[in-house]
């Protein structure tokens, strides 16, 4: 189970994953942030508090995002990626490829 | 209103035209079945009276028809367990006759009713005791409704689950087919190194995506790997088979592990489809014997550390800090490492199925519990270590959830006797 939240504050817009990210919900994740069109120089926050799982689809999905972000001259941030998430990253190298804010202490 | 038959179907009397329509339609409904014993006769199920010991009391007209015998060759001269098959009989005898006992009453039975020309009916039968007032049960009434269509439609459904469960079957089968292929047959022998691995796929009819391996490289060096592609399934199939000639192809030419890793990452590039990153987190390394030890030099690609159990009792972590994974990323950064293994010690590589791995309670192993473990298995050989750290992952979380992979390469040399127990 994902569900997706899109809101737009003073700050840009900011979506939300709330639930499991795997390879069976990470397609709702690219048809969201596809829909989203993000404009050049733009950045999108996507709120990871509530996120309850993430395996290595859920990774790629990050990936694709950063990539397509990246692409339309746009970037985000991963906002509160759960202490799991953070390890991941870490492990992977990917802390460094990623814009963070947030993050739960890595213990 | 009075709602009586005789005044609402006298034409005289004044009232309401459309509610005296709607009443004149009840009660000419009414009228059509006025005979509750033409409706017991002709029902459109079977209806059927014992007396407690199965002798059929009464009958009604349907069953009759459905049967094909006339009312006097079974009301009084048959019991109702003579028009049940043999095998319907030991059923009515196990089932149906302690279910009337114990609780009066036995409902949905699927039985095959013998008609007189001997055709079979596939029947539902219920099955209720009447009592007296003072509690004796009296007899027992019985409904039987016709059951060909169902019991077809059950038999096609068992057909389609039958086919259902070969198929499963044959994916299993070519599933760990597959997986064999994935996996070295055997580790090879190396003078004075012994070699261990687990592998435990989470699902029986997926592939999992954790792979190792251990192979010469001409000369006195080995190279080895193990490693955990994205993903599960054929797509994770297509990627390790992928994975591992491009690891063991790059080694050919440069053995050098960061340089086996950026090959790794061309070709894994070159593979990948938009929005679909195709990428393995891996630790790829070289054995080398080395005076009486041997050096191992190696690089990691987003995997967690391996570790050097020492014969001391130490566990060193081989970090390789910011080395990132493989595939996902144009110009990633590989991180090497290098050690030296002493007699007694062992070089353990193994993937997260093991580190977070799941108590009930939620927590994970994790590398500092991994580690901890790890200490106590000092002076161990490489076997051991392997069957240790497996028996804890069972511990841990019974049936793993995730696929596992775990290969100890040690160093047996005289292991120090102190560190044995």
């Amino acid at each position: 189970m994902l569900t997706l939240t899109t809101t737009t504050g003073a700050a840009g817009r900011t979506i939300a994953l709330d639930g499991e990210l795997d390879h069976q919900t990470v397609p709702r994740l690219h048809e969201a942030l596809a829909g989203l069109r993000l404009a050049p120089g733009e950045r999108l926050v996507v709120e990871l508090s509530a996120l309850t799982f993430c395996d290595s689809s859920g990774l790629a999905g990050f990936l694709a995002a950063h990539e397509a972000a990246s692409a339309a001259g746009a970037g985000i941030t991963l906002a509160n990626p759960p202490r799991v998430l953070m390890r991941m990253l870490r492990f992977t190298g990917l802390d460094s490829v990623f814009d963070t804010e947030g993050a739960a202490a890595t213990g | 209103m009075m709602c009586g038959a005789d005044t609402q179907l006298d034409p005289d009397e004044p009232g309401d035209g459309e509610e005296s329509a709607v009443g004149s339609a009840v009660v000419f409904s009414s009228l059509l079945e006025d005979s509750a014993e033409d409706l017991y006769d002709t029902a459109p199920c079977g209806y059927l009276s014992t007396l407690m010991d199965g002798e059929i009391a009464k009958v009604n007209g349907t069953l009759l028809g459905w049967l094909g015998y006339r009312r006097e060759e079974l009301v009084g001269a048959r019991r109702f367990t003579d028009l049940l098959t043999a095998a319907g009989r030991l059923y009515h005898e196990t089932h149906y006759a302690p279910l009337l006992r114990m609780h009066g009453e036995a409902r949905e039975l699927a039985l095959d009713l013998v008609a007189a020309d001997g055709r079979r009916l596939p029947a539902l039968v219920t099955a209720v005791v009447k009592s007296s007032e003072d509690g004796q049960p009296l007899l027992v009434r019985v409904t039987v409704f016709d059951a060909r269509e169902r019991r077809s439609y059950e038999r096609e459904l068992l057909e389609s689950k039958r086919k259902a469960e070969r198929e499963r079957e044959r994916l299993q089968r070519l599933t760990s087919t597959l997986q064999r292929t994935l996996l070295p047959d055997a580790l090879p022998d190396i003078d004075g190194v012994e070699v261990a691995a687990h592998y435990h796929a989470a699902s029986s009819d997926q592939v999992g995506g954790d792979f190792y391996d251990l192979f010469p490289l001409g000369g006195d060096q080995w190279g080895f790997f193990l490693g955990d592609v994205c993903g599960k399934g054929p797509e994770a199939a297509v990627l390790t088979s992928l994975t591992r000639y491009a690891l063991r192809a790059a080694a050919v030419h440069d053995a050098d592990p960061s340089s086996v890793l950026t090959t790794l990452n061309t070709v894994l590039r070159q593979q990948r489809r938009p929005g679909a990153p195709r990428f393995c987190t891996v630790v790829f390394g070289v054995l080398e014997p080395d005076g009486d030890g041997f050096t191992v030099v190696l690089a990691g690609g987003g995997h967690p550390p391996a570790l050097v159990i020492r014969a001391t009792g130490e566990v060193d972590v081989l970090e390789t800090p910011g080395g990132q994974l493989v595939g996902a990323l144009p110009h990633p950064r590989f991180t090497g490492n290098s050690t030296r293994l002493d007699p007694g010690d062992v070089l353990v590589l193994y993937t997260d199925g093991l580190t977070e791995a799941r108590r009930a309670d939620g927590t994970m192993l994790e590398e500092e519990g991994l580690a901890e473990i790890a200490a106590g298995l000092a002076g161990q050989r490489a076997e051991a270590v392997v069957k240790s750290l497996v028996d804890v992952l069972t511990e841990w979380s019974g049936e793993p959830s995730d696929d596992t992979a775990v290969l100890a390469i040690g160093h047996p040399g005289a292991i120090h006797p102190e560190a044995r127990c």
